[in-house]
């Protein structure tokens, strides 16, 4: 038992958003790469903090054991809904970010990669971000500086080690999961969301207010 | 009516301790502050016009000119912390500053032009601080890879724990034995460093550690987990006989009291027991378990023990 529950309304009401917000995202991504952006949303859900690690674990695109790289990123919104964004990929797609970006081996080394995946990240987390929080807040989000908080660990290590939430940790979080993935150049990444419990009754109180309004 | 002119923009423009300049949509400068002339020993009569990658050669082109293609499509402000690029813009004036940067997308609102803002702050001090900071995390923790023990409390450090608690986590599943990973955590314990100082705190840290020495079952291992976090598995014993343990020594650390210079400071510590289980797969998720209970602990109130 949750203690903030969204009603039936407003989950399909939040959801409907969300996937208006990836819409846009997906157009504005794929003119950014010249290449078409699918972006699915497969989940979306209050959880308790407790069974986080499981459900990343579970939603993940890669497998429990694979190596792979974490970005994060905060957000905040005047500080009335606050949250962060996570980018989950593998070695193998880390590959392809340079074709993703046009660019060959030539035109950066390796050891620079790392700078052009946190700028990706960051735009990926921005925009979805962004086109989200524009559905209710006048005010832009202000967004962190991404950063890599794990490359050498597994999927598994990564889930019970790196999203931890402090205090809050033990709270109920909104919890977002988005597939992204370019064909193309073969990308596919995990993106996470997660606001926070303070944010949630904001959040509630914000969906509650559209809905009364369009009834 | 507006209620500022021009000229009194422009005198806050230039007064303002952070870099600012406005690019077009073609990286030319069109707007430069006073700080950044003080900086660079460029005028904004020098700048303006030219392209930014001329006005500073040593910017990473390829990757900035993909930051500015970003924030110029989807309108969202970017942001390079120091700890990500130190020295981004290199200035002429021979000092050395740490930079936060922020690349803020703005239209103007006749023309509906692209421009980017860019801001730069001075950091350097508060960088240097937390440089110093990491240098003696990364000395620690180069001691603690030679050493399984911590330092402050003479207990096991993290590392060690962990590693021993894995091999125990395997014998379990592959024998069926009994296992057990007790977390806790003092309660409020930022207060008695905020009040006494960090001293103290590490004499509560050494108290705790040595009240729990005192008690150790068989079979059984300690360590401090990081911070006033400290971890304990039992090999062997039913959750029953852990429990009991672990109400024990929640007791003790309660009774007993650390003097200081402002009078005996009593501390307490919130507990959470997990069991191994064979759905439990490995050392993570036992630890994650444990954590859960403590924090349902401090969730009720503290000072308890609860089970997972």
């Amino acid at each position: 038992m949750n203690s903030i529950e969204f009603s039936h309304e407003e989950y399909d009401l939040l959801t409907e958003l969300i996937n208006v917000s990836m819409g846009k995202s997906a157009a504005e991504l794929a003119k950014l790469f010249n290449h078409f952006v699918k972006l699915k949303v497969p989940a979306l859900n209050i959880e308790s903090s407790e069974v986080l690690p499981e459900t990343i674990i579970k939603s993940s695109l890669f497998g429990e054991l694979e190596k792979v790289i974490v970005i994060q990123q905060k957000f905040h919104n005047d500080y009335s809904l606050k949250g962060e964004g996570a980018i989950i990929l593998n070695y193998k797609t880390r590959q392809t970010i340079l074709p993703l970006l046009e660019l060959t081996e030539d035109d950066i080394g390796s050891e620079e990669i790392n700078d052009f995946l946190l700028e990706l990240s960051g735009q990926l987390i921005s925009s979805c971000l962004s086109n989200l929080l524009m559905e209710f807040f006048k005010s832009p989000t202000t967004f962190e500086s991404p950063a890599i908080t794990s490359k050498e660990e597994n999927l598994r290590q990564v889930a019970y080690k790196s999203f931890e939430f402090g205090y809050q940790q033990y709270g109920d979080i909104l919890y977002s999961k988005i597939d992204f993935i370019i064909d193309v150049v073969n990308f596919q990444c995990d993106l996470f969301f997660f606001i926070d419990t303070e944010s949630l009754s904001h959040l509630q109180k914000i969906l509650q207010k559209i809905l009364e309004e369009s009834s | 009516m507006s209620l500022v002119n021009l000229k009194l923009l422009t005198e806050m423009f230039n007064k303002i301790d952070i870099g600012m300049m406005l690019i077009n949509e073609d990286d030319k400068i069109c707007l430069w502050n006073s700080f950044l002339t003080r900086h660079s020993l460029k005028l904004q009569t020098d700048v303006s016009g030219q392209n930014l990658f001329d006005v500073f050669p040593s910017l990473p082109k390829l990757w900035l000119s993909m930051k500015f293609k970003g924030v110029r499509q989807l309108q969202n402000t970017s942001k390079v912390s120091w700890e990500q690029r130190p020295l981004l813009f290199e200035f002429d004036n021979g000092g050395t500053m740490m930079q936060n940067c922020s690349f803020i997308p703005v239209i103007d609102p006749e023309t509906k032009e692209n421009y980017i803002c860019i801001t730069i702050q001075d950091v350097s001090s508060h960088a240097k601080d937390k440089l110093e900071l990491k240098e003696i995390l990364l000395i620690n923790k180069s001691l603690e890879e030679i050493s399984n023990t911590d330092p402050l409390t003479g207990i096991f450090n993290r590392r060690y724990i962990c590693e021993a608690l894995e091999e125990q986590v395997l014998k379990a599943s592959e024998r069926n034995l009994k296992l057990a990973v007790l977390m806790f955590d003092l309660d409020y314990f930022k207060l008695v460093n905020d009040n006494y100082g960090h001293i103290v705190g590490d004499r509560v840290l050494k108290y705790v550690a040595d009240t729990v020495c005192g008690s150790m079952m068989k079979n059984s291992s300690f360590g401090r987990y990081g911070g006033e976090e400290f971890i304990l598995f039992f090999s062997g014993y039913s959750i029953r006989d852990v429990q009991d343990w672990a109400e024990k020594i929640r007791i003790k650390i309660s009774e007993g009291a650390v003097d200081s210079r402002e009078g005996d400071i009593h501390i307490t510590a919130s507990f959470g027991i997990a069991q191994y289980t064979p759905e439990i797969k490995d050392d993570l998720e036992i630890i994650h378990n444990a954590d859960v209970a403590m924090y349902r602990s401090k969730e009720k109130g503290r000072n308890r023990v609860t089970l997972y």
